[in-house]
């Protein structure tokens, strides 16, 4: 029979999990580590070293050495090594690889289907460039599942009982919130918030920028100019965030990192959990602001919360772990291994799909609003957030010009009125519209949106019936920059615009 | 119009109109596990998950609505003269003879607020009955005049299947506590109520 594994692609660290024998547990690789550093590290005979390894490396070979690179995924960054550019997605595929190669090294089989999880609140494009990246490591990715609801399943499975879950989820790169209705197997998501761009590589970053600034006002010297102590800079942040976990206070040792006419120059300073938390405190007073949003978006109060669930490793901070207790009266869950819940989640799920358990289901909603711009830059909301997925939503457009041949469907994501502020999708153009007055031609536009929160849309004349149907993969063929000139284009002529007549929302 | 919708999204999940929200919560959660695309192999059952969800999410909307318009009404039945005028014995044979839920909701919410203590009896009588929404009023409301002894009354709800029973049980008996031990013990009684609490909830 065969395996679908779990995968949990983090910002900063990743793991594989399995289901076997009714029970999941997170494969540990040769070196027996069961969670991975999400480094890559490409050496000049074009070698490729992931996790630890590629970590270890870093320092030496800054440039040679790609980290975080889940923030980049979706985005028209490259990266350059050996003189050959790199997309994202391809650097992704070899962490996907090394994860795939450690779960066929456990199991004695190959693994082909994977089941990946992803932040809540990404958007159709990341979706897709993840999968994308499974898809070049050999992967056939079954099912896009949200970490919060990942987290929550694997939760449940433990210890089944009806209630509300709320998962807060502060990852090394992403936050995410999710509120979820249990009972009787089945997960029902009621709402998720989330921010893509909030996490401990940011904690990280505040706490490097003092040490900076330290070093400058002691030695004058500028370490932001040189990439190998910034590097060092960076790791010692990162491991004095996790020293002040668990003490109060923390010194950080940083000998020859710079030298100036006197001889080398040592970082020697200390830091206080009361100083940390401070640099941290905006970020944090967001992600609370976000979780009472979501409770709110869900109908509920604070008080209606049964249980609460920490995933990620930046949820070991005590003042985050204080907050989010004071909000909700309850002390939270999540077990001893926050960071590798989300991957057992993703292996439950496998096993659901590869049918090897039976009574569990999730049913999860779309984090953001979709819908078309139409005239004077304004966005029409189709399947607003909070929609349970799978979602169909037709709605009924019409020309502004007389004898308008052709019109500009523009798909967008977002939460904003005006179209520019949000996330564009693609962009398509509907020929053959029947000639006629303005506002006489009925265009129906569809969407669909299918359980991994991947969109599909089309857009039809009722009366000729010419229609055009795309699957937004496609349109990832063409680049940004060719749908906002496209858009332009639409925009200069003032013919293409679409105008919204009446929204008939067909079915949720 | 609304109760036609009503009556269509319960038929959907295969209920009578008449029913309660922890029934209609088990078929959902039955119907999901049998039609969720993720653990069905038959072909085609997306368009009816997607029926079935949308007439749960119609059922949600309306419950809500309906709660909060309940609450307006039952205040609204209070300031009523007529109402007003009523023996407390009247109340009584309201809450045991109705076969309508909505009038023993409103004799046990009017119980309590009209009559302060002495309707205390009625009350621990309503939280007996049958109907949900009825045992929810009664619990509130007696939260609201309760003495301590009758923390006890509240005590065989605990058992009930429906959680936002049990939630209205223990906010009802917090609310007991804080406002009769607030000068003595109060930290051991607190330490009881959420020792109580972890344990059922």
């Amino acid at each position: 029979m065969e395996h679908i594994v779990g995968i949990d692609f983090g910002t900063t660290y990743s793991a594989v999990a399995l289901f076997k024998n009714g029970r999941n547990f997170t494969i540990s690789n040769q070196q027996g580590e069961r969670i991975f550093p999400s480094a890559v590290y490409i050496d000049e005979g074009r070698k490729v070293y992931t996790g630890q390894a590629a970590k270890n490396v870093s320092i030496l070979h800054v440039d040679r050495t790609v980290m975080s690179v889940k923030r980049h995924l979706g985005s028209r960054k490259h990266f350059r090594i050996n003189d050959r550019d790199f997309s994202p997605e391809e650097i992704t595929s070899y962490i996907f690889r090394a994860l795939q190669k450690t779960a066929e090294e456990y199991t004695g089989y190959p693994v082909k289907k994977a089941v990946v999880t992803v932040p809540a609140y990404y958007d159709d494009r990341k979706r897709q460039a993840t999968k994308r990246a499974a898809k070049l490591a050999g992967l056939d990715v079954v099912r896009l599942i949200n970490e919060p609801t990942a987290a929550a399943l694997s939760c449940g499975l433990k210890k089944d009982e009806p209630g509300i879950i709320l998962v807060y989820d502060l990852g090394g790169g992403t936050f995410d919130v999710s509120i979820l209705q249990a009972g009787g197997g089945v997960f029902q998501v009621l709402a998720t918030r989330g921010d893509t761009r909030l996490g401990g590589d940011d904690f990280d970053k505040k706490i490097a920028e003092v040490l900076i600034e330290r070093f400058y006002e002691e030695t004058k010297i500028d370490l932001r100019k040189d990439r190998f102590a910034l590097q060092k800079v960076y790791e010692e942040a990162e491991r004095a965030k996790i020293g002040l976990s668990e003490r109060k206070i923390v010194e950080i040792e940083v000998p020859f990192i710079a030298a100036d006419e006197k001889g080398l120059c040592h970082l020697s300073t200390r830091l206080t959990r009361m100083e940390f938390e401070e640099l941290i405190m905006g970020y944090i007073e967001k992600t609370i602001r976000l979780t009472k949003g979501a409770v709110k978006d869900a109908g509920l109060k604070p008080a209606d919360i049964d249980r609460l669930i920490f995933v990620g490793g930046s949820t070991r901070i005590p003042v985050v772990r204080t907050l989010l207790t004071q909000l909700f009266h309850r002390d939270a869950e999540g077990g001893v291994s926050p960071d590798e819940t989300v991957a057992l989640g993703a292996a439950v799920e496998g096993a659901v799909l590869a049918g090897r358990l039976r009574g569990f289901a999730l049913v999860d909603v779309t984090p953001l609003g979709l819908g078309v711009e139409s005239e004077g830059d304004m966005m029409v909301t189709m399947v607003s957030r909070n929609t349970v997925l799978p979602a169909i939503a037709r709605t009924i457009f019409t020309t502004i010009a007389d004898d308008q041949k052709s019109a500009i469907i523009h798909v967008l994501q977002g939460e904003r009125l005006t179209a520019t502020d949000n996330i564009s999708l693609g962009a398509f153009r509907l020929q053959g519209i029947r000639s006629a007055r303005r506002g006489e031609p009925r265009i129906e536009v569809s969407f669909e949106i299918d359980v991994e929160g991947i969109v599909h849309v089309s857009a039809k004349d009722l009366d000729t019936g010419s229609s055009h149907s795309i699957s937004l993969e496609k349109t990832k063929e063409l680049s940004q920059d060719e749908v906002g000139k496209i858009i332009m284009e639409a925009r200069a002529s003032e013919l293409n615009d679409l105008q919204a007549v009446g929204r008939k929302h067909v079915r949720k | 119009m609304e109760h036609e919708k009503w009556r269509r999204s319960t038929a959907v999940l295969g209920l009578k109109e008449d029913v309660s929200f922890s029934e209609i919560q088990a078929a959902y959660r039955r119907l999901v596990l049998r039609y969720h695309p993720d653990v069905t192999h038959m072909k085609g059952t997306s368009e009816r998950f997607r029926k079935i969800v949308e007439a749960y999410g119609t059922i949600v909307d309306r419950l809500r609505k309906t709660e909060v318009r309940a609450g307006e009404n039952l205040r609204k039945i209070c300031s009523d003269p007529k109402v007003k005028r009523m023996s407390l014995d009247e109340f009584g044979n309201r809450l045991r003879y109705s076969s309508s839920p909505r009038v023993r909701s409103a004799a046990a919410f009017a119980a309590g607020k009209l009559f302060g203590k002495s309707g205390r009896c009625i009350l621990i009588e309503a939280l007996k009955d049958t109907d949900e929404g009825v045992r929810l009023v009664a619990c509130e409301s007696l939260a609201a005049v309760g003495l301590i002894r009758d923390i006890f009354c509240f005590l065989p709800l605990l058992r009930n299947k429906d959680s936002r029973i049990r939630k209205a049980v223990f906010r009802s008996v917090w609310r007991i506590l804080k406002r009769k031990c607030m000068s003595f013990r109060f930290l051991t009684l607190r330490s009881d109520y959420e020792t109580l609490s972890n344990e059922e909830v």
